[in-house]
């Protein structure tokens, strides 16, 4: 069975270019016109996607055995990620690590996109 | 030297969150069971500091397993208190430990191996997971189950006599495994996404110190089974002697095994309860009895310098076992501030006699909500109120002594402030709704009943509208409570009896078949508590009469302080007029002082104004320059197509001029549709370049 992106995670925003966020379609897209201007995620773009998931109603709740912050709904998880605490680097991190699973994903399919 | 084949279970429980832990280690508890591996469980309030560095230090086994909160430098058991620290964990020293705790392996892990521990695995970030039912067994839940099998197949693969590192690539592995599953059969779920990152952050998290080649086991035998013909009983009385026999055989051949010790383990109290000597046949029986309490047995053969050791499955008895009899149920349902009673007893069922001055614990939504002693003969009552209008479960837990066995009722589900909704089911919902000319239903007046339920008559008043359904109703209350309980004439309002009337105005005839829904709606929870048909005569209503309809499910229902408001709706599924849909189109313009930049024009020249949710559909977009058109050579510049957010979700090169449309036209670009049901706009752009 092959790999693919969870369900919605095509309209999230994956990458910058010229100063807007672009979807994993529209990175194949620029990938084959040539373009190589894709940047590194940043912090605002790893918000920015869990924001635009938890209006889609699919972002989890976190349990985790910290003694600080056991559970974490979705709002907080994106509270603590601007934030920028230690939980919130977390979960930037998570995140950023889910993002550059993605690119493999793809990439599996349509080749480098670096 | 540390006993090797031997593991430590550390397994919290008070806290919510070690619930699942806790349930997952008990995974690992079989599979040491399975390998023949000597296991000692610290369960509860046994997880705690003192019991564990005794065990450590008695028995001295030399795998330490364990779960629990933690931070960079510490390690906490039950009661959330110190069992290791970064500065006292001297206790280590010679034995593999892996803890599945919260960031541990930033200083914790490195401060073990540097006080002689043989190798060390935890994690540097705070491992996290997800769960539907954080009370479940994480290998039933959904979404746990991969967390806690990623998690286990490290012990496990110690137990199995892989290496400290292997271990690490197993659980790797596992890790990997699952983020195979939610990124493949499981990736229409809708919180895969975040499944899978926290799976990556954990299996990247996992951090391993010390020697990464040593393993828990002493070199292996000749491999053995040892297998339970006569289980023991699930439950039995205190002291009541049974016996459990079983045969020893080498794996590979099935030769019996003869003259080889077997030992009865329990390891709650970490007892042998007997032992015995395989016959010719390698049969073995034992028997005992047992004290009160909850027992876990397994008889395990040690192995010799000739053969390898191996165990039985685990068996759960419960001795003396207790039950709670329910003597009053709680009501089901309950009003706000009501109180509800319940009275239970507390029964030895050896001796079918009340326990007295026992602890039985309230549960109340799986939290503990108050405790009392039982009476001399086993009796509990107690009562409780809710303030608020909402849904609770309750239940008795009697968490156990050293003489009884722990107990439980089932949940009971207490529903408070909420009237059944009764009424026709089979309506359209109200999105399908259709109201001939009007553009809503007509609303009832807004009534407050006061706190004390008391109600004077008039209720609901109706208001002429041409072409409108016009309701009126009235309704009083009995005693503490609103009900309708007759029907009698307009004028009469005393108090005794209920009707509503609805008066149909405007042009329009009501026909014989049309609809008409009587709505009874609460403003408090936000429900419709009554909604059903109101019956048409054959030959359908005339603007201007008037029909009494006596609503005799009304009366089954109880009222209580809040807002109500009564409205009819005059339902139509057939749309007489033609509505047209608001359409739109969007451009960007440019405005330049630079006389070199000309202004654009671009055009949707491939659109669509429907898809499915997540469907890929295709867009394509026509430029052209405002000032010299095709003169202007566009062909290769790039286009753009933006999400309602203003994200690029498709992108193109424009090709040559098309004369059909007069632009310089792209090729098809490609774009997926939101995931979600609405309309959306958006823009196709042409940057500036």
């Amino acid at each position: 069975m092959k790999r693919r992106l969870p369900i919605g995670e095509d309209t999230l925003p994956i990458a910058e270019f010229e100063g807007r966020y672009i979807t994993p379609t529209a990175l194949i897209q620029l990938k084959y016109m040539g373009s190589q201007s894709i940047s590194e995620p940043t912090a605002r773009l790893l918000i920015e996607r869990v924001r635009r998931r938890i209006e889609q109603d699919r972002e989890g709740t976190a349990l985790s055995l910290s003694g600080l912050y056991p559970e974490l709904s979705p709002e907080q998880i994106l509270e603590h990620m601007e934030l920028g605490d230690e939980e919130g680097q977390k979960h930037l991190l998570a995140e950023r690590k889910w993002l550059e699973e993605s690119i493999k994903i793809l990439e599996a399919e349509y080749g480098s996109l670096q | 030297m540390a006993v090797f084949n031997s593991m430590l279970n550390i397994m919290p429980y008070n806290c919510r969150y070690c619930v699942g832990g806790y349930l997952g280690m008990a995974h690992v508890s079989d599979e040491s069971l399975l390998r023949g591996v000597q296991l000692i469980e610290l369960r509860k309030e046994q997880a705690e500091k003192g019991p564990v560095w005794q065990v450590l230090q008695n028995q001295d086994p030399v795998f330490v397993n364990g779960f629990g909160h933690g931070n960079r430098g510490r390690y906490t058991g039950d009661s959330e208190t110190d069992i290791f620290t970064s500065e006292d964990c001297s206790i280590l020293g010679g034995r593999v430990v892996y803890l599945l705790s919260c960031l541990t392996a930033n200083e914790l892990g490195p401060a073990a191996v540097a006080n002689g521990a043989i190798a060390y695995a935890g994690f540097i970030i705070s491992w996290t997971w997800m769960a539907v039912d954080i009370y479940a067994d994480p290998y039933t839940d959904w979404y746990a189950e991969g967390f806690y099998r990623a998690s286990n197949a490290f012990p496990n693969a110690l137990l199995q006599g892989f290496t400290v590192g292997q271990a690490k690539d197993k659980s790797i592995e596992e890790y990997n495994r699952w983020i195979g599953i939610w990124e493949t059969e499981r990736a229409d779920d809708k919180y895969a996404a975040s499944a899978i990152k926290y799976l990556l952050l954990d299996r990247d998290g996992l951090t391993v110190f010390g020697d990464t080649t040593a393993t828990i086991s002493s070199a292996a035998g000749v491999r053995t089974s040892l297998i339970v013909m006569v289980s023991p009983p699930d439950k039995i009385h205190t002291n009541e002697l049974f016996t459990i026999k079983g045969k020893l055989y080498e794996h590979e051949n099935g030769d019996w095994l003869a003259d080889q010790a077997i030992e009865l383990h329990e390891l709650s109290e970490h007892k042998i309860l007997g032992t015995a000597v395989t016959d010719g046949d390698g049969e073995w029986a034992i028997t005992t009895s047992l004290t009160k309490g909850e027992k876990r047995l397994y008889a395990i053969f040690n192995g010799d310098n000739t053969y390898g050791p191996s165990a039985s499955q685990r068996y759960e008895v419960i001795v003396g076992f207790t039950s709670i009899e329910v003597i009053t149920e709680p009501e089901s349902s309950v009003e706000v501030n009501e109180r509800v009673t319940i009275l239970w007893r507390l029964i030895d069922e050896t001796t079918n006699v009340g326990i007295g001055g026992a602890l039985l614990k309230l549960i109340v939504d799986n939290k503990l909500e108050t405790q009392y002693i039982t009476d001399v003969n086993g009796y509990w009552g107690f009562s409780i109120s809710f303030p608020e209008i909402s849904r609770h479960t309750l239940r008795a837990e009697f968490p156990g002594t050293h003489d009884f066995v722990s107990s439980d009722t089932k949940d009971y589900r207490i529903s408070v402030g909420i009237l059944p909704t009764i009424g026709n089911t089979t309506l359209p919902p109200p999105e399908r709704r259709r109201y001939i000319n009007c553009q809503s239903y007509i609303k009832g007046k807004r009534v407050e009943v006061p706190e004390n339920g008391l109600l004077e008559s008039i209720v609901v008043y109706g208001e002429w509208l041409p072409g409108k359904v016009q309701g009126a109703a009235y309704k009083w209350v009995n005693d503490n409570w609103l009900e309708l309980i007759g029907v009698t004439e307009i004028q009469e309002l005393d108090g005794e009896v209920g009707w509503i009337l609805l008066v149909f105005g405007g042009k329009e005839k009501i026909n014989k078949g049309d609809t008409i829904v009587l709505c009874i709606h609460s403003s408090v929870s936000s429900t419709v508590l009554y909604d059903a048909l109101v019956p048409v005569g054959n030959d359908g209503m005339e603007s201007g009469q008037s029909i009494f309809y006596y609503p005799q499910q009304l009366t089954a229902l109880h009222w209580q302080p809040r807002d109500y408001s009564i409205y009819a709706e005059y339902i139509k599924e057939e749309v007489s007029e033609m509505i047209h849909k608001e359409s739109r189109e969007s451009f960007t313009f440019r405005v330049v002082v630079q006389e070199e930049e000309h202004d654009t024009l671009t055009m949707v020249t491939k659109g669509f104004d429907q898809a499915i949710p997540g469907e890929s559909k295709t867009i394509q977009v026509g430029v052209r320059c405002a000032v010299n058109g095709q003169a202007c050579n566009l062909q290769g510049k790039t286009v753009h197509v933006l999400d309602q957010w203003g994200t690029i979700i498709g992108t193109g090169t424009l090709g040559p001029w098309n004369p059909m449309f007069s632009y310089y036209v792209s090729g098809l670009i490609t774009a997926t549709a939101p995931g979600n049901v609405g309309e959306y706009t958006w823009d196709c752009v042409f940057p500036r370049q």
